[in-house]
């Protein structure tokens, strides 16, 4: 055993990854990030699925070549196969399944949102259990406590949008550009005022989040205050998303008494939170390299790693031939196959 | 000759074999083609006693077809041609697959990644 790649293609990003198996090192990661969506204001599915399409094998091309291998040095592949969009998963299990078909390797499926958990992990050899993990991207803002390897509770999720989604929708408000996470947050730097927009569910007992409240205000706020300095409303914004993760995270961590915490996916990415959730007391606080925030095949190559280690969902030739890409699931809803 | 031809445009699945003067075909019914496909080749290949690796050329119907299907069709032959380094020829729907073997040396080898497919999405109309 010798070669791990990795394929990921859960939405907008197509990404490839090789993984020494002997030591866990993520050798080499390479993306595609689909930039045509931008001019929709967000990504419309099917072109996703068609820039998979087209951009996939030349990435494996590229990479293999780059590292002097053939695909007869691959010894197991691993494919996001969970959530996502569906015709976008389809690519990168398809792609799998005839490599591991063809080479007669085994293939392990992987869950997104444990390789987003994994990429804090990504230079290490083992996972420090328990920790809450804090998923916040452009599908998830849920807090899940994690006991062991793949023992996810879920404590909290979103009602409605999650918080990626809600950057997007403010930056499509302020007519700033696609994807707005990054954009949102440069201005944000510039702000001094804060307008106080509404802080939604922190005074509930509950640990759930809900986004688009807070999306209405602005709109609401945009529309009567049309001189209000856009530096000034990313600020603000930001300000009030920043503080409801930090109180539910903050709450849920006492409630359990685990003192180690784990952020994951592409929020984590703006430098506020980064920062903020960096100083919280008497925390381990884990926070990935942004490089590793975004979606990739890193992430993924690791968690399959982590996966074949814990012989969780290795699945043998003859037996992913039935694998299919599913569009929603929860962490702890995730069956073993094997 | 040895020829693996896919075709996943329609609703059924159709694989085509030749070795040499033998020819078999299978068509079936899935809403799935992605799950059903490698069981089909499988199928296919084990009637004729033959694995993978004997495949000298892979042919694929690049469309119109489905979106999705057409999709998972060229993908798979792509991959077998890559892995196996054998010759990949696509067929359009116009084309009579019948005529594979007769036609199969006159057409070149395709690397660039095409699929026709037989409507619009909604961000092209």
């Amino acid at each position: 055993m010798k070669y791990l790649f990795a394929i990921e293609t859960s939405c907008d990003d197509t990404s490839v990854s090789i993984l020494n198996m002997n030591n866990g090192e993520v050798i080499d990661t390479l993306s595609i990030s689909q930039m045509i969506h931008e001019k929709f204001g967000g990504v419309v599915p099917e072109l996703a699925s068609r820039k998979h399409f087209t951009n996939i094998y030349p990435l494996i091309h590229t990479i293999l070549k780059n590292n002097k291998l053939k695909y007869n040095d691959i010894d197991i592949i691993a494919t996001t196969y969970a959530p996502g969009l569906l015709g976008s998963l389809l690519i990168g299990v398809t792609v799998a399944k005839t490599k591991a078909y063809s080479l007669n390797i085994p293939l392990i499926p992987v869950h997104h949102i444990e390789g987003h958990i994994v990429s804090n992990f990504i230079e290490k050899q083992s996972i420090d259990f328990p920790f809450i993990a804090l998923v916040i991207s452009g599908g998830h803002t849920q807090l899940v406590k994690v006991d062991d390897f793949h023992n996810y509770i879920i404590l909290g999720d979103t009602l409605d949008d999650s918080s990626g989604e809600a950057f997007d929708k403010v930056a499509k408000m302020l007519e700033l550009a696609y994807p707005g996470g990054p954009v949102v947050d440069k201005l944000a730097k510039n702000g001094n005022k804060d307008f106080n927009f509404p802080r939604p569910l922190l005074n509930k007992p509950n640990n759930d989040f809900s986004f688009s409240g807070l999306k209405t205000a602005v709109k609401v706020f945009i529309k009567n205050n049309p001189t209000a300095l856009k530096e000034d409303i990313c600020f603000s914004f930001q300000n009030a998303v920043c503080e409801v993760l930090k109180k539910k995270t903050n709450k849920v961590l006492k409630q359990y008494n685990i003192k180690k915490l784990v952020l994951a996916g592409g929020v984590a990415a703006n430098s506020q939170i980064r920062e903020e959730f960096s100083k919280i007391q008497g925390i381990e606080v884990l926070i990935p390299q942004k490089k590793y925030c975004t979606d990739n095949a890193g992430m993924i190559a690791k968690a399959a790693w982590f996966r074949y280690k814990n012989n969780f969902n290795i699945l043998m030739p003859n037996h992913y031939e039935n694998l299919n890409p599913v569009a929603h699931m929860r962490l702890d809803e995730e069956k073993r196959f094997d | 000759m040895k020829i693996l031809y896919i075709d996943t445009t329609e609703p059924l699945i159709h694989i085509a074999l030749w070795k040499d003067e033998v020819f078999i075909e299978k068509k079936k019914e899935s809403r799935f083609h992605s799950v059903y496909l490698i069981d089909t080749i499988k199928e296919s290949l084990n009637e004729l006693k033959l694995k993978l690796h004997n495949i000298d050329v892979f042919v694929v119907n690049i469309g119109p077809g489905s979106f999705t299907g057409t999709r998972v069709g060229i993908l798979t032959a792509m991959g077998f041609s890559k892995i196996f380094n054998k010759k990949l020829v696509y067929l359009k729907k116009n084309e009579d697959y019948k005529t594979i073997p007769s036609i199969v040396d006159s057409k070149q080898n395709n690397d660039e990644v095409v699929a026709v497919y037989n409507g619009l999405s909604y961000f092209e109309r």
